[in-house]
């Protein structure tokens, strides 16, 4: 792609249609996984985020054979481990990180395997491992605005408790809220949306669409709200920049100059940070424990 | 007409026979079919201040968390009288301040409305009534200047603080509270005493544990001594003989009266609970 002047520039590549959708979807996912990155981020689950989503492997293939939604292959597959990995914690004395590693290696090799079956979908299937966001057709936006817009609803709804949970489990049971169905459903979230993540992004990149925004945020801001806004904010930029980026470079994919913005963003604070932030405390204090 | 007066009587009188501000029957917890703390009975009075001994594994956690209904238990636990629902304002829950994620970007009044939370339900924004009872719990810790800090910037003695004010502010009648006095220098321990005592004062019924075992009798109107069992219940100076002291850390710990005070002291190397021997033990962060 070619432009003549910076305005230019910008407006060039927006006439193509397939790269309006891609912008808006990938601006969408940003912002929606940065918010609910900020829980992640803050309850120590991005193991989980990284696991679920190559457990939604399988569902992806399996779905992708079957010419089903692979969206929602995904997303079965995605909410069946996240519930069976809480199940699996509470019903024995294996640990969460172990729980995690056995189920998620055991997901992606079940999706490696079938794929192995099928290698007529080998183009399809490599794009969800890293991710195409130019495919994004208008029914997937609309599937990224509806199911995206459902999780912030549900955030928004139970966003004290949510909140509560996240800070101090305990204190919020002793309240008497549900910290079990809330743990469950934060969970689901997640892998939602990852998978819905996963078609513009990829399976090996999106845990940093939840994490990185969320982390950056943590090195600067004071306040759990500030924390969501200003991942919000850099999900949008970094969106914005990983589009133009990929439509001037020919074959990068798009997820992996996203992230890289993300990363770019991180790094720029982290060393530009004013003061001894939050992430270097947390440092210390692992260490002094 | 008569008839009705005396009924109207006998109704009257039912509540003025005062129920203990919380009353524990026959409480057994069990871990994987293994009791860890067995058939506890007590009363605890309005304004009294009670602290929870025991040696490490004794059931002290256990106990506090099993009044709250956050982990199984069997028996039954009244407050005023009362079943206790599940979701109930009427107690508060302290918890350690180790326990707490404090890379989590709050303000300390934040925190102090969380305690708000449990009884908005569902939907419901905090309303103006809920800030100022989370800025009047600030002000009873004495920590309304901080109100706008974040929680990471503070001492391990404002943190507790903070902790408490958060229980205050879900107005409760019993609180609960998990090693106030840890992790937290010796004028901080002093000053939060102190506050337990100012807020048993105001008619509340405090339940502390604690493993400093200095000054018990100066601190507390009554200890519970628990090793899987209850061993003793009843006011320091009262219940702490070699006994009871034995029963409940066994023979590490040799029971010195002086000066009127007890002192409890540990005499074995391998004692693991670490009672609280001198004033500079404490400083040590968990």
């Amino acid at each position: 792609m070619k432009c003549t002047d910076l305005w230019n520039c910008v407006v060039v590549p927006l006439q193509f249609a397939p790269t309006q959708r891609a912008l808006l979807a990938a601006i969408l996912i940003g912002i929606l996984c940065s918010v609910v990155g900020a829980f992640v981020v803050l309850q120590d689950l991005s193991f989980i985020g990284d696991a679920l989503a190559h457990a939604s492997f399988p569902g992806v293939v399996i779905a992708s054979m079957l010419g089903w939604n692979i969206a929602l292959g995904g997303a079965i597959f995605g909410v069946a481990t996240a519930l069976g990995v809480g199940w699996i914690t509470r019903r024995s004395k294996v640990s969460l990180d172990t729980a995690i590693g056995v189920l998620f290696a055991g997901m992606f090799a079940l999706g490696i395997f079938l794929l192995s079956r099928n290698r007529g979908y080998n183009k399809e299937l490599f794009g969800l491992l890293l991710g195409d966001i130019l495919a994004v057709r208008q029914s997937d936006l609309w599937t990224i605005v509806g199911v995206g817009g459902l999780i912030l609803v549900v955030i928004a709804a139970l966003y004290k408790e949510l909140v509560l949970m996240t800070f101090d489990r305990t204190a919020a049971a002793a309240q008497g809220l549900p910290v079990g169905f809330l743990h469950y459903l934060l969970l689901s979230i997640m892998a939602i949306t990852v998978v819905v993540a996963i078609q513009s992004i990829g399976i090996v990149l999106v845990v940093a669409m939840l994490v990185t925004p969320a982390a950056t945020a943590s090195l600067v801001v004071r306040r759990f709200w500030s924390m969501i806004v200003w991942g919000s904010l850099q999900g949008l930029v970094a969106a914005t920049i990983g589009i133009y980026v990929s439509a001037y470079i020919d074959g990068v994919p798009t997820g992996s100059s996203i992230v890289l913005a993300h990363t770019a963003i991180f790094i720029i604070v982290l060393v530009l940070a004013p003061r001894k932030n939050a992430l270097a405390g947390l440092f210390q204090r692992k260490v002094a424990d | 007409m008569a008839a009705v007066a005396s009924q109207a009587h006998i109704r009257l009188q039912a509540p003025t026979t005062i129920a203990p501000a919380l009353e524990v029957r026959q409480l057994t917890i069990r871990y994987d079919q293994r009791p860890v703390l067995s058939d506890v009975s007590f009363q605890a009075q309005a304004s009294q201040l009670i602290g929870i001994i025991g040696p490490n594994g004794a059931g002290k956690t256990s106990l506090i968390k099993a009044i709250l209904g956050l982990i199984p238990s069997t028996g039954q636990i009244l407050v005023a009288g009362q079943a206790l629902a599940k979701r109930s304002r009427k107690v508060a829950y302290v918890p350690q301040i180790s326990a707490v994620n404090w890379r989590f970007p709050a303000s300390v009044r934040d925190v102090v409305l969380m305690g708000r939370y449990g009884q908005l339900g569902w939907l419901r924004r905090p309303k103006k009534a809920d800030y100022e009872l989370a800025d009047a719990a600030l002000e009873q810790v004495n920590m309304q200047d901080f109100a706008q800090r974040s929680i990471a910037d503070l001492s391990g003695g404002q943190q507790q603080r903070v902790f408490l004010a958060r229980a205050l502010a879900q107005e409760p009648d019993v609180l609960l509270l998990d090693e106030p006095i840890s992790g937290v220098d010796v004028p901080t321990q002093e000053v939060i005493l102190h506050l337990l005592r100012d807020l048993s004062n105001a008619g509340r019924t405090l339940l502390v544990t604690t493993h400093h075992l200095q000054h018990l009798e100066h601190h507390f109107d009554a200890l519970l001594c628990l090793n899987q069992r209850l061993i003793a219940y009843g006011p320091p100076t009262a219940i702490m003989t070699r006994d009871v002291v034995e029963a409940t850390f066994g023979r590490s710990l040799v029971l010195v009266p002086s000066h009127e005070r007890i002192i409890l002291d540990c005499n074995h190397s391998n004692c693991s609970e670490k009672p609280a021997l001198t004033n500079n033990d404490s400083t040590a962060k968990n």
